[in-house]
């Protein structure tokens, strides 16, 4: 089976300062893969780059079998790949609505852009009723919630989401990731999740790595890795 | 009383043209976050331009509309292309680039007219219509109507069109746009290419009005600044409503006061507008805020 995404010795940083140091990660079709580390571990800057947001200074980044590492940020939605930022990055003066029918900009004209805009209405029930609400007003799982859904618009087969528990109360963070994992298995979606909470991204994926300064030093089953002593010392502070 | 009417309707005219000019000033801003010093000399360039589709295919000024206002949007894109992005990350450079640009436009018309004063003559020049007793010179009535024209049109084109919400999008959040697969130099060169065309449409507007020189654009840049802090950052509303909000105090003071003070009163607005409400009348209150805030 050839990997999804599979990014290899990957390097990158910003000006003279190096982030990451040699990353190598492979993802398969239809998995649930997190990345899990302390803050200022490099997550953030690992799937900015895959994204096309920074540079890579050197290794390789084959998504869907073609090399991306040197492609940027907004050729990407049109491959399939999709990024959530941290913190959601809605446009806060624009709708709901709008904000979602930004996120399909990469397919406007076409005959899927608006059942697609029906279908993620049906995922996200709440998105529907604030429909003509400023993203600005949302509530903070509502804004995770629209960002999700924006980025699901592009009809991705790859989506990354950058800490989306970040700020949101355990029951939303709960409601979430429930969402992502339905999005992962029904539409056959491929998810690169990145957390620093790391009890719930393992309780979520199938595999996990762990990055720290920039390098990956675990990588296993994420029922393994949950249940390594190590692992609960250094991050789940049991 | 019918005094003040007539100046009132003197004031909502010449509001009608910095409307036009505060509209493509505020577009610029609004979503490339540039001060574009040069705009009051776009404004400049597109009355030339009538001139010259006067002088060398003896058009009307309103028929060289067809020609002045598309060159003057290609033209925009080549300078947001070629001297803006380039130092994209470097706002003040930036200004000082559109500040460079006022200087090189202003003085290349100067040694090309010699200084010279053209005016282009329009067949309407001299037609005067009768509204309601109150007699307006049909010219700056039709300034008037292609500034609510434009309005209408890209408030209409924002909301209602991919590539209009897009704009907005970038205005926003940059990287938030690139990630929907939004080309965002693509957007500023369109942006900046608008801004140019409405300059150049009020230039054509305004050619039969004024008698032209190389630095006839500043008359209007102090007004239109004063425009957009009164109406509010990135608002086309704002423009439009300020334009004719600054047009009549700028009438009336003059006729009751003194019209040197037009500049005074001018400042005296800009400062207070940004003490008491720096969104301005029509704009989001904290959408000035995101000027404010990395973009990338
Ligand atoms: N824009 C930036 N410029 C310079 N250094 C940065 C920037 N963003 C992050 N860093 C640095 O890169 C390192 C990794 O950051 P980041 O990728 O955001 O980590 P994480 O997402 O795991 O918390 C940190 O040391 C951080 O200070
Ligand atoms: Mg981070």
């Amino acid at each position: 089976m050839s990997a999804a995404l599979r990014i290899e010795n990957l390097y990158a940083g910003y000006g003279q300062a190096g982030v990451l140091e040699g990353v190598s990660i492979s993802v398969e079709p239809g998995e649930i893969v997190s990345v899990v580390g302390a803050n200022g571990a490099g997550k953030t800057t690992l799937l900015n780059t895959i994204a096309g947001i920074n540079r890579p200074s050197s290794g390789r980044i084959v998504f869907d079998g073609v090399d991306i590492g040197h492609l940027r940020a907004h050729q990407l939605p049109a491959r399939g790949l999709a990024l959530v930022p941290e913190g959601g990055r809605l446009f806060p003066f624009m709708t709901v609505q709008e904000n979602l029918e930004m996120g399909g900009f990469s397919r406007r004209g076409s005959p899927e852009f608006r059942t697609a805009l029906h279908d993620v209405t049906t995922l996200f029930p709440i998105l529907r009723e604030r429909r003509e609400q400023y993203a600005g007003h949302l509530s903070g799982g509502e804004r995770q919630m629209c960002a999700i859904a924006r980025a699901v618009m592009s009809d991705p087969k790859l989506i990354m989401l950058d800490e989306p528990s970040v700020g949101l109360s355990p029951k939303m963070v709960g409601e979430v990731f429930l969402l992502v994992e339905r999005l992962a298995r029904t539409r056959g979606l491929t998810v690169v999740l990145v957390e620093q909470n790391v009890q719930e991204a393992l309780a979520v994926s199938d595999r996990a790595y762990v990055i720290d300064h920039g390098r990956i030093v675990r990588e296993g089953a994420s029922a393994d890795l949950a249940s390594d002593a190590a692992i609960q010392a250094a991050y789940m502070g049991l | 009383m019918s005094g003040l009417l007539n100046i009132i309707v003197v004031g909502l005219l010449l509001g009608g043209i910095y409307g036009l000019i505060s509209m493509g000033l505020n577009l610029i801003f609004g979503v490339i976050r540039i001060v574009n010093f040069a705009h009051g000399e776009l404004v400049m360039l597109g009355m030339y331009g009538a001139y010259m589709c006067y002088f060398l295919l003896g058009m009307d000024p309103y028929a060289s509309l067809v020609i002045v206002v598309p060159a003057m949007f290609v033209f925009g894109v080549l300078i947001q292309r070629f001297v803006l992005q380039p130092l994209q990350g470097e706002p003040m450079m930036q200004i000082f680039a559109t500040f460079g640009l006022l200087l090189i436009f202003q003085n290349a018309v100067l040694a090309i007219t010699r200084g010279v004063g053209y005016t282009a003559p329009s067949a309407l020049s001299s037609i005067v219509v009768d509204v309601g007793g109150i007699k307006i010179s049909l010219v700056r009535l039709i300034a008037l109507v292609a500034v609510s024209a434009a309005a209408l049109f890209l408030s209409w084109f924002v909301k209602n069109t991919m590539l209009g919400k897009a704009v907005r999008a970038v205005t926003q959040d940059r990287r938030a746009a690139r990630l929907m697969g939004i080309h965002v130099e693509w957007a500023f060169m369109l942006t900046f290419g608008a801004g140019a065309a409405l300059a150049g449409l009020a230039g054509t507007l305004i050619a039969p009005i004024y008698t032209m020189s190389p630095q006839i654009g500043g008359n209007f840049i102090l007004a239109a600044f004063a425009v957009v802090v009164l109406g509010g950052l990135g608002s086309v509303w704002g423009a439009y409503i300020g334009g004719f909000l600054i047009g009549v105090t700028e009438a009336v003071a003059g006729y009751y006061l003194d019209p040197s003070l037009k500049t005074a009163i001018w400042f005296a607005i800009f400062i207070g507008m940004l003490i008491v409400r720096p969104s301005g009348l029509f704009g989001v209150v904290g959408a000035e805020e995101i000027g404010l805030r990395e973009q990338d």
